[in-house]
């Protein structure tokens, strides 16, 4: 009898688990890649979805040749009171579930950001189904527009545009990067920007990251172009393998010489001096020869001496322009100075901090470098000139 | 059921844990970090007192009055009507706490993973868990502590894939507003902490010859450790932003990402943390159960298991009738009533049994 009963039970048991209410198959699922934000018709927003193909990922490539490469993504639109409802409403034109668990990209337009992002953004934080490590971007015109390239390599534009960011040549902002910067002490965003670029006829394109869009407590205020991005980079140590090109002005043959990879790690340090705000940045940076345009042997000590002066002076000069830009124009503290005079003088820093606007274009900053050469490559003198051309102290 | 099976310390000591931070985890660094900022990974430090108290009234009693449960010896302490009246004051704590337990544990899993699945149900699934733990005996609780202690634990070795999104410098300047802010943070952990009184409904089951010290020390000197390193990843990780987030540890757990391939962690957590709470859960309805057919003088408490196990359900769901109350409530009220109840009590039951020897044996002294 108990056995009869136990036995009962476990059937009952097995009837139940079957079902369960968050099921989800994949098969049931439309996967987003990459989702864009525009603004729609009066107050609405319009959020325009890349789903993902899962048919042509399975046969793709086989046939190819003659008609084409199929897409293996498609995009929908829809308006709404706010991305909530669009996505609502989105769902009543998408027969499967919609699925957010894989999309790595969320993108902007520079109107919608312009009229601020901050109630927006909310939503990318709290609705568990976002995912924190999704990029964020800025797109310099209609957002959608970026999802509806279709790449020659990669299967979406939302993977070109990931895997560019990855290579870390510009900054690169997570959801989650992007809610902490809400939360620090300089009220500033730096969000990339991201811009088609066109691949011969029709829809051949692919989108890429140039400059960086500043936002003041979410609105947008202003760009920096690539080159005040980099040297923001260098303030925020964030600089990996990086190509750097200069000039060498101190030595009787001129032309340019290359470094590459170069590394440098970047110290700030705030000071206070007088009531006057100050701001000491150390760079230490090293890299290899890549290419020598001069007539220069850098075997030669002295010669290698000139190479790294000129190497300090063009990375400070490309840090001082990025930091009058910033402090001037933007007036917008995306370096952090903020946060590192926080940490220093919390003291002074809750006085002052209301005033953070008015001060941070006035701090005075201090850029030393530190730069080496580490190897000069395979080769010692030019590699295109005879001997007797090379220059010879 | 070898329901008398004596205990190890061992199992004693993973009892502890997971009764404390079974919801622990979940509650605390949020609510250390709305007082005490970037010094949230030092709110657990005060706590230390708060539990060795707890735990020494427990240890110290159950000497006193070997073999009996809490309300035994409240009866026994404070006499009849007073005795029956705190008994009860105690039953109606571990109702009530039970419930705010399964509650908490209910709102993380439908808040953040299983949206549509209903609050009852989990809530309900997991009560009935409990209960037949607890109806299986304490024995059974004990070595389901000791088995499941260990995967609950797990995850937290995960954070250490973390370490390229670390910020140390969000730990500066630290103390930046003194020490004040970070004992106001202290104390809601330290209210937590003191759920350790909850093993006295354990030590009259212990195997003789335990040193129940050492595994009492042990044991809290694993949930500081726990909460210290749980709260300087959240620092470190979050900075800031922490102050933003409900469940700090779900949200490191989403930012865990190796390679582009190992990520998605928080089902995993999510997985890991229904045993924590069940062995919370489990120790609090026995204790309630425990209470209850002390004060009524059942012969059997396995009887009213599952009635209270009802009374428990009404608990999480009527007495809590939105987040924003579970959320106030552990910021405002658990850190002075959760300690009433657990360290506070207990320290004026061993005075007045102290007294109340000392008193007995200056009497039986003349007579011989």
């Amino acid at each position: 009898m108990r056995t009869a009963i136990g036995l009962a039970a476990v059937l009952a048991m097995l009837a139940f688990s079957t079902g369960c209410w968050d099921r989800k198959e994949l098969n049931d699922l439309a996967l987003v890649t990459a989702a864009a934000f525009d603004r729609g018709a009066g107050d609405s927003v319009r959020v325009t979805v890349q789903f993902f193909i899962p048919k042509t990922a399975v046969t793709g490539g086989g046939g190819g040749g003659g008609g084409g490469q199929e897409q293996q993504t498609a995009t929908r639109y829809e308006e709404g009171e706010n991305i909530a409802d669009a996505l609502a409403r989105l769902q009543m034109k998408v027969p499967r579930k919609i699925f957010w668990g894989q999309c790595k990209v969320f993108i902007f337009s520079q109107e919608l950001a312009r009229s601020g992002i901050q109630n927006h953004f909310d939503l990318l934080i709290r609705s568990p189904q976002f995912r924190e490590h999704a990029y964020m971007f800025v797109s310099e015109g209609q957002a959608a527009a970026v999802l509806d390239t279709y790449p020659p390599l990669e299967r979406s534009s939302a993977s070109v545009i990931r895997d560019l960011t990855q290579l870390d040549i510009g900054i690169k902002v997570t959801v989650g990067e992007l809610s902490r910067q809400f939360k620090s002490d300089s009220h500033v965003q730096m969000i990339p920007m991201v811009r088609i670029l066109p691949l011969g006829k029709g829809k051949r394109a692919i989108p890429y990251e140039s400059g960086t869009a500043v936002l003041k407590n979410g609105r947008m205020t202003g760009t920096m172009s690539e080159g005040v991005t980099r040297g923001v980079m260098w303030v925020l140590n964030q600089i990996r393998e990086y190509v750097v090109t200069f000039e060498n002005e101190e030595g009787p043959s001129r032309g340019r010489v290359s470094l590459r990879p170069v590394k440098a790690s970047t110290k700030v340090t705030p000071r206070m001096v007088n009531g006057s705000w100050q701001v000491d940045i150390f760079v230490r940076t090293q890299g290899d020869i890549t290419q020598n345009e001069t007539l220069e042997n850098p075997i030669n000590p002295e010669v290698l001496a000139r190479l790294e002066k000129s190497f300090s002076d063009e990375i400070g000069e490309r840090i001082k322009q990025s930091l009058r830009e910033v402090q001037r124009n933007q007036k917008a503290d995306v370096v952090s100075f903020a946060e590192a005079f926080h940490r220093k003088y919390p003291k002074q820093w809750e006085k002052a901090k209301d005033d953070w606007e008015k001060i941070f274009p006035e701090i005075k900053v201090n850029v030393r470098v530190a730069a080496r050469i580490n190897r000069p490559g395979l080769v010692n003198v030019p590699g295109g000139v005879p001997y007797d051309q090379v220059n010879k102290e | 059921m070898s329901n008398n099976d004596k205990m190890t310390g061992v199992q004693l000591a993973c009892v502890m844990y997971s009764t404390v931070l079974g919801t622990g985890f979940i509650t605390l660094p949020t609510t250390s970090y709305q007082y005490a900022r970037n010094g949230l990974w030092l709110t657990m430090f005060p706590g230390i007192l708060t539990a060795l108290i707890s735990m020494g009234c427990a240890v110290k009693l159950s000497r006193m009055y070997p073999g009996l449960s809490p309300v035994a010896y409240i009866k026994r302490i404070l006499g009849r009507i007073p005795g029956f009246l705190v008994g009860l004051l105690l039953f109606l704590f571990c109702l009530q706490a039970a419930g705010v337990t399964v509650r908490q544990y209910g709102d993380f899993v439908t808040g953040s993973f299983m949206n549509r699945t209903p609050l009852t149900f989990v809530i309900a699934s997991i009560a009935l868990l409990a209960g037949i733990a607890v109806r299986c005996g304490a024995g059974v609780i004990a070595r389901s502590a000791a088995l499941l202690t260990p995967i609950f634990v797990l995850p937290l070795l995960l954070l250490v894939l973390l370490y390229p999104h670390l910020e140390f410098r969000y730990l500066f300047p630290p103390l930046e507003r003194g020490i004040v802010p970070v004992l106001k943070g202290s104390l809601t952990p330290q209210a937590w902490m003191s759920e350790v009184y909850l093993i006295s409904f354990f030590l009259p089951r212990l195997a003789s010859g335990v040193k129940i010290g050492r595994w009492a020390v042990a044991s809290i000197a694993a949930i500081v450790a726990s909460m210290f390193y749980v709260n300087l990843f959240s620092i470190l990780l979050l900075g800031p932003d922490t102050g933003s987030k409900l469940v700090t540890i779900l949200i490191a757990f989403r930012y865990i990402n190796v390679a582009d391939f190992f990520e998605n962690m928080e089902a995993f957590l999510l997985a890991m943390w229904v045993v924590g709470n069940f062995v919370k859960l489990a120790v609090f309805y026995y204790a309630a159960s425990m209470s209850c057919s002390e004060l009524f003088r059942l012969r059997d408490y396995r009887l009213i298991v599952f009635p209270v196990g009802i009374l428990i359900l009404i608990f999480s769901i009527w007495d809590l009738p939105s987040f924003a109350i579970v959320a106030e409530q552990n910021l405002l009220v658990a850190p002075f009533w959760v300690p009433t109840m657990m360290a506070v009590l207990p320290g004026l039951l061993v005075i007045a049994a102290s007294i109340q020897w000392r008193r007995r044996s200056l009497q039986s002294r003349p007579n011989g």
